[in-house]
Order: structure tokens, then sequence, then C-alpha cells
């Protein structure tokens, strides 16, 4: 029984010892997907709320505009002034997916379209994302980085 | 059996947290590499500029694509390089990560030599770097420029 025990105790030690655990790209999927469905939602409908609840508390948030932005309070300001556009439309395409258990890695772009009066224009944005695994085995937005795209 | 369990967890504690906000070591990696960027980018060395590069890396500039792989950082780097770059400044602001893979955002400055006047142009970066076989090796290097400087 204590031979058992210290088997299983070693294996998790093993694993726990090694922080690159390989991710299934289907599993990075599900993860990336779970946010782009969040955010395509929140940001036109600028419910800040959910956009938030999407970060860590120590967030980086690195916008088109001002310096980095560190924390959740920061980053509530940042995207205030980002919501003050508005947004008809916000999709996010996936180009790249890499990483651990630990952190997911993803570029892409977003496709935006904002509304002034009854006018519409298109943006084309990159962005980089870092979701990392937090302690209930969720994960948040670690960092992020917009800038413009060229068409 | 109760001394080895209770020293298997103080293990796993050990090794489950080694990511690190601030590390000195993994500061003092970054700073060295911001330092090689800021030696490398005025003088347009751009063989050594590459090699900073992983064979697999992404680079998302402003204003562009994301390029993928050196040969097309290259190309990127190339286009940069059409300026006279008097002055270039690479300032680490959050460093976390462990030994194999390091997340770095920071802030900069290029000064550009433009028709013969000085023009600063403040930027934010994300970088990650990825320990390999000759060093740590910048997998993924996006940014963007801000005006508005200390917004």
């Amino acid at each position: 029984m204590v031979k058992k025990m210290m088997i299983a105790s070693c294996i998790v030690f093993c694993i726990s010892c090694n922080p690159d655990v390989s991710l299934s790209e289907s599993e990075m999927i599900k993860v990336s997907e779970s946010f782009h469905i969040a955010l395509e939602q929140a940001m036109p409908d600028k419910d800040l709320d959910t956009i938030l609840k999407l970060y860590e508390e120590d967030a980086i948030y690195l916008p088109m505009s001002g310096t980095i932005l560190k924390g959740k309070e920061n980053i509530a300001k940042g995207y205030e002034r980002t919501l003050q556009n508005n947004l008809a439309s916000f999709e996010m395409v996936r180009e790249a997916l890499s990483g651990d258990v630990n952190h997911i890695l993803e570029i892409g772009i977003i496709n935006a379209v904002f509304r002034r009066d009854t006018l519409e224009m298109k943006g084309s944005f990159k962005y980089q994302n870092t979701y990392r695994r937090q302690t209930d085995g969720s994960y948040l937005m670690h960092r992020a980085i917009y800038n413009i795209n060229q068409n | 059996m109760k001394q080895f369990v209770v020293l298997l967890a103080l293990l796993c504690l050990y090794f489950t947290t080694n990511a690190q906000t601030g590390d000195p070591k993994l500061v003092a990696i970054v700073q060295q590499q911001a330092e090689r960027f800021e030696d490398l980018v005025p003088k347009k060395k751009l063989d050594e500029i590459i090699e900073i590069y992983s064979e697999d890396a992404i680079y998302g500039p402003e204003n562009n694509v994301f390029y993928q792989g050196r040969a097309e950082i290259e190309k990127a780097w190339k286009q940069t390089f059409t300026y006279e770059i008097a002055d270039f400044n690479m300032d680490p602001v959050s460093v976390y990560g462990d030994k194999n893979t390091i997340y770095e955002a920071g802030i900069g400055y290029s000064v550009l030599k433009i028709q013969g006047q000085e023009q600063k142009v403040n930027f934010k970066y994300v970088n990650v770097w990825r320990k390999e076989k000759d060093g740590y090796k910048l997998v993924i290097d996006t940014y963007n420029v801000y005006l508005d400087k200390g917004a």
C-alpha cells in the first residue's frame, strides 16, 4: 500500500514539476473560442463587466493609444475609452495558437465595423493574447496587445 | 512516510509556483536582449537582429501584417530600415515566466531621422522568449505605437 502511494505520489510530482505539460490543439481552440464568443458579443454591446471578467486581476493590456495598462482598474479605464466608439460588429479571427497547459498564446486579426451616425467604417487590427490557467482550471486573459493591420 | 509526503508536497508547491513575476534572473535576460536591440537597430545590423528571433518566430509590427519565420521578418525589418534611426530604446516593464518561456511587456522609443529632422516614435510591446539550444530566442514580437506619451 505504502509502495503504491509512493509511486502515485511520484507520478503526481513529475507532472507537477513539468510546467510545459502540453495541451492539445482542440483544447487550446476551445479556450480561445470561449474568449472570442464573449468579446464578440460584449464589445458591440459595450458590456464592460463581461470584458473585465475575462481578465486576471494583474493582467496587462496594451491598447492602441496610451501606455501599458496594468491591473483591472486601469484596464477598465482603457476599455471605457475604446467603448466610446460605436461598434457595429467585432470579429476575432485566430491565425495561430501555441503554448502549454499553463499559458496559451494566440495571434489573430480583429475585423471591426465602427458606426458613426449613418456612416460605417471598417477597421482591421492584429492581436496577441496570452491566456493563463487559473488554480480552478479555467483560463483568463493575462496579456493583450492590439495594433493596426494592413488590409 | 509522513515526512516523505510533506517533502513531496513542498517540492510540488515549489515547482508549480516557479513561474514568477519580476524574477531578477528573467529580468536580466530580457534586459540583455533589450540592450542588444538598442545597439543593433541604430546600426542597422540586420543579420544580428534576425538571429535574436527563433526560426518560427512571429513578428507583428504596427501598420502591417503578421510575418512568420526569419526570412519574412527580415523583409519587415528592411522596410523599417528605409529610415535612419538615430536612437532606439526598449524598457521592459513587466517580466514573467520560467526558465523555458519568458513573457515580457515594455515600452520604448525610436528616434527617426526623416528629411534631416528627428522624430520620436513611442511604442509599447509584448515579447515572448523561448529557451532554445543556443539561448533565449524571440518567438512572438508585437508592438504598437502611441503619440501621447505618458497618457
